[in-house]
């Protein structure tokens, strides 16, 4: 398998670039800051344009894009600074939905996958950080359906969704559940995060489902959320993949046009050789995350999911130091909200804080690395 | 012949099958632990290797070589290092050997090539002078015209495995004019030539590898210079450019790692194996991670060459990364050894540590020691930073 684009690959990055720098430079400054495009627009673009749910498969209302083609649509969001939604509004519930084999499932996948429908996924709960496998939220069987209590955070896309897909124990596995927005008892309540995206926190007291609700058995559940966050940090490690570039880049042009003490910041060998290395960097996190679509384009196997763990644990640690080196290297104008540059630190803290911390990729690299091997 | 990916896998399993009823085990023990294997058994793989066919696979069929792809070498070089093969007589076959046959004349390729090939003779790079440094064009060994001589003065260091050597390749000045790089040309000496002294540089632990030679009016015959009189900077730069793939040093780097791997699981800490530690787990995957970056980097290099034919200047950040890769794993596996890595080479020499420690702690530190020097030479990290920033990123 290639690691350079194919000619599908190299237009659909440049109807990427062209089509979000338009959103960005038509999107209005609001308290100076500098221009975002709209999500609630952006996502209805990229649906008309075909590709916001292309990487699904066609059953699923995709194109067949597959993990490449993910690969391509998450690094071009990552260039330009926008809300996209992209990974908690399509990925997380788009593999899910596709997964399973529902009829409920089949009706709304399609919908997901043409940016159409808004589905959230609430996996996570407090204090647990990033153990998706043991939830306290209970489903308990209720007639012939279900009856769901307790809570879940750090829940992407849900102010506006129209249903939440919850995970809870039943019996010693976890189960996947489909939650109508305005289910009785369901109570969902927004915070802004620290990248300027709205997140939620989902309280469910009661809330009784009818048995179709139930997108995945516990048999099933950790499995198909495992895989659902496995293509998510996929996509995190793409989308820090193209912030880093556009950070350096932004960097690189700055000092050759700002000058200092008489000449261009370009000049100073310390300056170059920072440069030099987060450019290296950044070409070492490349190879991997071409690594990692190329081996989850073979399928979903153990050497796959090394390959994302690596590339998001190398993500993390990545677009952590391009971003404090681009703010750095800008100076004071670094730190301002007008210039944004500051925005790849926000948005790389913000990915790592919701799908895992280098360490935490490590291990499920290792874990994963040493099963392949067995 | 040209390498699909089905037969890619055939291939690699044929030289695992090579290297499995060919190799001896020893000399297989020596490699992976990153020991140099000595003159006899490097002269008795090579010759392996040549009933192979494969002894020297990059150079022209004429002369011995495959006629494979640059894919095919590529995977030929990573699988042999899969496998222990030594890494053996660099400057015959990766070196001296191309060059002589893209700019050598008959007589200097009837004469030197067979000999190359069958490590007859041995070959070493007389680059590097005292003060020249990684500004390599500075060189002042001087070769005047006298006949059909030429009369060499001056100094070589550097010279990696000089004493071992009968024959060096050599940049001398042959004019003063113009640019530093146009007054120099590439000379064959014959070692035994009067007038050459030969002294040996140590290591700071200790290892004789590189060496210093004095050059007192040594008369080399004109007929033993290649190419062009002063042309011998772009003869000299003119390296197969499938050999800059592994500028990354991912195969030496690998085998450092199956060398850790192992050592995590015999090595106990506290009375658990030190893979269950976490701060070595973490390490472990710290490790692993950067190399599989790095291999995939590789395999990037390598498709762009061979729909490119060059990699430009990637090399250098192949370079820059693959020797801190291997410096890293190298302090990993000292780390992890901590005490056991404090024995010198040498004490495997007598039977005091038998069975009191583990194999694989031989060589652990002097490896580390050694991988300081691959930072320096050809091109030190900071003129690798150098051609990135100037040729990649335009600053």
């Amino acid at each position: 398998m290639r690691f350079a684009a194919s000619e599908d690959e190299v237009m659909v990055e440049d109807m990427l670039d062209r089509m979000l720098a338009d959103a960005r430079d038509g999107a209005p400054r609001i308290d100076g800051q500098a221009p975002r495009p709209d999500p609630e627009a952006l996502r209805a673009r990229l649906g008309e344009l075909g590709v916001w749910g292309a990487w699904l498969p066609e059953t699923a209302g995709g194109a067949d894009g597959g993990p490449r083609l993910l690969m391509t649509l998450a690094r071009g969001l990552g260039r330009v600074p926008a809300y996209h939604g992209l990974i908690g509004g399509c990925i997380l519930p788009g593999v899910l939905l596709a997964r399973s084999p529902t009829d409920g499932a089949r009706a709304l996948v399609g919908r997901v996958a043409s940016g159409d429908a808004s589905v959230a996924v609430a996996a996570m709960e407090p204090g647990a950080r990033w153990d998706l496998t043991s939830p306290t939220l209970r489903a308990e069987a209720a007639g012939a359906g279900w009856r769901l209590s307790g809570v879940k955070t750090h829940v992407a896309e849900a102010a506006g969704a129209e249903s939440l897909i919850v995970s809870a124990a039943e019996g010693d596995g976890v189960s996947l559940f489909l939650v109508p927005a305005g289910a009785e008892g369901l109570r969902v309540e927004t915070f802004p995060a620290t990248d300027g995206t709205v997140w939620g926190v989902a309280r469910l007291e009661g809330v009784t489902l009818p048995a179709s609700a139930r997108l995945a058995g516990p048999e099933d559940g950790a499995a198909a959320l495992e895989q659902a966050f496995t293509l998510a940090a996929f996509a995190a490690s793409a989308e820090i993949l193209g912030s880093c570039e556009a950070a350096l880049k932004q960097t690189l042009d700055y000092l050759r046009t700002r000058e200092q003490f008489g000449r261009a910041l370009a000049s100073n060998q310390a300056l170059q050789f920072r440069a030099a290395d987060l450019h290296t960097d950044i070409e070492m996190l490349r190879s991997q995350v071409l690594g990692a679509a190329n081996a989850l384009t073979l399928g979903y196997t153990m050497r796959a999911r090394s390959d994302v763990a690596a590339a998001m644990a190398l993500a993390v640690q990545t677009g952590d130091l391009v971003a404090r080196e681009a703010i750095h290297l800008h100076g004071a104008i670094g730190m301002t909200r007008e210039l944004g540059v500051g925005y790849h630190l926000l948005r790389a803290d913000v990915l790592s804080r919701w799908l895992g911390s280098a360490d935490h990729f490590r291990e499920k690299f290792l874990n994963a690395a040493e099963e392949d091997a067995a | 012949m040209n390498m699909q990916v089905g037969s890619e896998a055939a291939f690699r399993a044929e030289i695992a099958e090579f290297c499995r009823e060919n190799l001896d085990p020893e000399v297989r023990r020596q490699s992976d632990l990153g020991l140099p294997v000595g003159p006899e058994a490097a002269k008795a793989w090579q010759a392996k290797l040549v009933a192979r066919g494969w002894g020297a696979p990059a150079w022209d069929e004429d002369w011995g070589g495959a006629g494979w792809d640059m894919r095919k070498l590529f995977v030929f070089e990573e699988e042999m290092a899969a496998h222990g093969a030594p890494i053996v007589g660099t400057f015959n076959i990766k070196m001296i050997g191309p060059i002589l046959q893209a700019h050598g004349d008959a007589a200097q390729k009837a004469h030197f090539l067979p000999k190359a090939l069958s490590f007859d003779h041995s070959w070493c790079q007389g680059y590097s002078e005292p003060g020249s440094g990684s500004d390599l064009a500075s060189l002042q060994t001087r070769a005047e015209r006298d006949g059909d001589d030429y009369v060499v003065n001056g100094t070589k260091i550097w010279t990696s495995g000089g004493h071992l050597a009968d024959h060096m390749f050599c940049l001398v000045r042959t004019s003063r004019e113009g640019r530093k790089q146009g007054g120099i040309s590439f000379l064959l000496i014959d070692l035994a030539t009067p007038g050459i002294t030969q002294r040996p540089v140590h290591h700071f632990f200790g290892a004789h590898v590189f060496n210093q030679f004095f050059f007192d009016n040594v008369r080399v015959p004109v007929a033993n210079r290649v190419g062009e009189e002063n042309a011998g900077w772009g003869i000299a730069k003119s390296l197969l450019e499938h050999e800059r793939l592994f500028s990354a040093r991912h195969t030496e780097a690998r085998r450092k790692l199956g060398r850790l791997t192992r050592l995590s699981r015999e090595v106990r800490i506290n009375g658990r194996p030190a893979i269950e530690d976490v701060q070595i787990r973490d390490d472990l995957a710290k490790r692993m991670i950067e190399l599989r970056a790095l291999e995939n980097a590789t395999m990037r290099a390598l498709e762009r060459l061979v729909d490119d034919g060059g990699i430009g200047p990637y090399a250098s950040v192949l370079k820059l990364r693959g020797i801190e890769v291997n410096q890293k794993l190298d302090r990993a596996i000292v780390q992890l050894l901590g005490p056991d890595a404090l024995p010198a080479q040498a004490a495997w020499d007598g039977a005091a540590l038998d069975g009191l420690i583990p194999d694989e702690a031989r060589n652990a530190a002097e490896s580390r020691y050694w991988w300081r020097g691959p930072a320096i030479a050809g091109g030190s990290q900071e003129v690798q930073r150098g051609i990135i920033t100037k040729h990649i990123l335009n600053l």
